[in-house]
C-alpha cells in the first residue's frame, strides 16, 4: 500500500509542469513514512522514505543541470550524505549485535 | 580465509535462532533475555531494509565518484589509462570492503557488500578494456578473452568465501556460463563444460560440507549446493536455453535441432533423472533448499517435456500441471499428518517456525505478481477468414463474428 502511494506521488513529481504540489506531497509522505518507521521500528518505512525521497528530490534538483561534473558531484555528495544519515539511524535505532 | 571469526558468526547465528524462537513463542521473555546475554557479538549488523538501502547508496556513491574522477582528471584517456584506473579502483574498492568489514566490523551491512560488488565490476571492465580493445600488449585477444569472466568468477568466489555473501556464489556461476563460449563453438560442448564445472563444484561442496553439519557454515553450503543442483539442471535442459522460448514451446517446434540426436536425447533422460535424485538427496539430508530445488526442477521437467518431444502444447496444460501439483501437495500433507503425532521420518506438515510463514508470505507475494495472462499462451488464430469486429452495439456485440 505504501509503495503504491509512493509510486503515485513519484509519477506526479516526474511530470514536467505542475509538479510543485506533488513535490510537497512527496515530502509529506516521506516525512510521515520516516516518522512512522522510527516510531514503530518498522524499518521498511525508513527505507521507503529514503529511496523514494531521494529519487523524487533528485529528479527535481537535477532537472535543470547540464554540467556533468556538477551532476556527478551531486550524486557523490548526496550518496555519502544519505549513507551517513542512514548509518546514524541504524546505530541509534538498529541493533548492534 | 574467512574475514569473520567462527565464534563471531556462530554467536550471530545463535542470536538469530533465539530471535526466531522468541518470536514463535518457544521462549519466555525471561529466557530470551537470559540467553541473549550470551550471544553478544562484536559484529555490527542491520536489518534487511537498511542493508538494501545502504547497498544502493554505496553503489551510487562509488559509481558517481569513479565517473567524476574520469571526468575531472582524464579528459580524453587512452584505453590503457582507462583500464589501469579501473583496475586501481577495483583494488581500492576491495581494500575499502576489507577495511569496512575488519575495522568497522560491518557484517552484511550493505556498504561493504556494495564495495565488494564494485570491485568485481571494475576488475572485469578494467581487464576487458586493457586486454581486448586493440591494446598493443594483447597478442591474441580472442583466445585469451576468457580471462575476463574467469577473473570475475574467481573474485566472486573469493568474496563468497571471504565475506560469506551468499549471492557472490551465483554471481560466480553466471561468470562460469560465459567461459566455454571462448573455448569452443560447439553448443553441446558448452553445455557439457558448464555442467562439468558445476558438478565439480558440487562434489567439492559435499566433500567439505560433511564437516560442517552442525555449525554456522551448513546454511551457506546448503545454499551453494542448491544453486549448483539448479545450475546443473539448467545447463542440461536444452529447452530452457532457447532464445525464442515462448514461440518454440507453444509452437511445438524443437529447440534441439542444433544438437546431435544422441546428446539431445541424453539430456532428455537426464532431466528426468535429476529431479528424483535431487529430491532424494535433499530428503535424506533434510536439506530444505535442496528439496525446494528438487521440486523446482521437477516442475521444469514437466513443463519442458512436451517441447522436448516436439509435441503440441495446449492451453489446458498449465491447468493440468496445477491440479497435479495441488494433488501431490495435498497427498503429502495428509500422508505426513496420518503419521504418529503428524510426523513421519522427521518431517511434518505443520508449521513449526515463523520463518515458514515469512517464506510463504514472500512466495505468495511473488507469485501474486504473475497474472494468469503472463503464463497462459495467447490463443492462436488458425483460419485465414478470422475477422475481428462486426459486433453491434447492444447485447455486448453478441451478434458479431467474434
Amino acid at each position: 500500500m505504501a509503495n503504491v502511494l509512493f509510486w503515485a506521488v513519484l509519477s506526479g513529481v516526474f511530470i514536467q509542469r505542475g509538479y510543485g504540489v506533488w513535490s510537497v506531497a512527496l515530502l509529506l509522505a516521506c516525512g510521515a513514512s520516516l516518522a512512522w518507521g522510527l516510531a514503530r521500528r518498522q524499518f521498511a518505512f525508513v527505507a521507503y522514505s529514503a529511496i523514494y525521497g531521494y529519487v523524487g528530490v533528485s529528479s527535481i534538483l537535477i532537472r535543470g543541470i547540464r554540467d556533468e561534473i556538477l551532476l556527478l558531484g551531486y550524486f557523490v555528495i548526496t550518496a555519502i550524505t544519505m549513507l551517513v544519515v542512514l548509518v546514524q539511524i541504524a546505530r541509534r535505532f538498529g541493533r548492534a549485535a | 580465509m574467512r574475514l569473520y571469526s567462527a565464534s563471531s558468526e556462530e554467536t550471530l547465528r545463535a542470536r538469530q535462532l533465539l530471535t526466531d524462537w522468541a518470536g514463535d513463542g518457544f521462549l519466555t521473555k525471561e529466557q530470551y533475555q537470559r540467553l541473549e546475554q550470551g550471544t553478544v557479538s562484536d559484529l555490527r549488523t542491520t536489518n534487511i531494509f537498511l542493508r538494501l538501502v545502504l547497498f544502493l547508496f554505496t553503489l551510487i556513491g562509488v559509481g558517481a565518484a569513479v565517473a567524476l574522477f574520469f571526468k575531472v582528471f582524464l579528459s580524453r584517456p587512452s584505453e590503457y589509462t582507462t583500464a589501469v584506473f579501473f583496475l586501481i579502483f577495483a583494488v581500492l574498492c576491495y581494500a575499502a570492503a576489507e577495511f569496512a568489514a575488519s575495522q568497522a566490523r560491518l557484517y552484511r551491512y550493505g556498504i561493504e557488500e556494495a564495495l565488494a560488488a564494485c570491485s568485481v565490476g571494475f576488475l572485469c571492465v578494467g581487464m576487458q578494456t586493457s586486454l581486448f580493445r586493440g591494446s598493443p600488449y594483447s597478442a591474441k585477444p580472442d583466445a585469451a578473452q576468457f580471462m575476463v569472466p574467469a577473473a570475475g568468477a574467481v573474485l566472486s568466489l573469493w568474496i563468497w568465501r571471504r565475506f560469506g555473501l551468499w549471492y557472490a556464489f551465483p554471481a560466480a556461476m553466471i561468470f562460469v556460463l560465459f567461459l566455454p563460449g571462448y573455448w569452443t563453438l560447439s553448443h553441446s560442448a558448452q553445455h557439457l563444460t558448464v555442467a562439468a564445472f558445476y558438478a565439480t563444484g558440487l562434489i567439492c561442496v559435499y566433500a567439505v560440507r560433511s564437516r560442517h553439519r552442525s555449525d554456522y557454515l551448513d546454511d551457506a553450503y546448503s545454499i551453494v549446493a542448491a544453486f549448483l543442483w539448479l545450475g546443473i539442471y539448467l545447463a542440461i535442459n536444452l529447452q530452457l536455453w532457447s532464445l525464442n522460448l515462448p514461440a518454440q514451446w507453444w509452437g511445438g517446434t524443437r529447440a534441439g535441432s542444433e544438437f546431435a540426436r544422441p546428446f539431445y536425447w541424453a539430456t532428455w533422460v537426464l532431466i528426468w533423472c535429476l529431479p528424483p535424485t535431487v529430491l532424494v538427496l535433499g530428503v535424506r539430508q533434510k536439506d530444505r533448499l535442496v528439496i525446494a530445488v528438487g521440486a523446482i526442477v521437477a516442475i521444469l521437467t514437466f513443463v519442458t517435456n512436451k517441447p522436448y518431444l516436439g509435441w503440441q502444447r495446449h492451453t489446458w496444460d498449465p491447468m493440468i500441471l496445477g491440479m497435479l501439483l495441488t494433488g501431490v501437495a495435498v497427498f503429502i500433507r495428509r500422508w505426513l499428518g496420518r503419521g504418529p503425532c503428524g510426523i513421519r521420518h522427521g518431517f511434518t506438515g505443520e508449521r513449526l517456525s515463523g520463518k515458514d510463514k515469512r517464506w510463504a508470505n514472500a512466495g505468495s507475494a511473488v507469485f501474486g505478481l504473475l497474472t494468469p495472462q503472463s503464463i497462459t499462451p495467447v490463443p492462436q488464430t488458425g483460419g485465414k477468414d478470422f475477422r475481428f469486429g462486426g459486433g453491434a452495439s447492444g447485447g455486448g456485440g453478441a451478434s458479431g463474428d467474434f
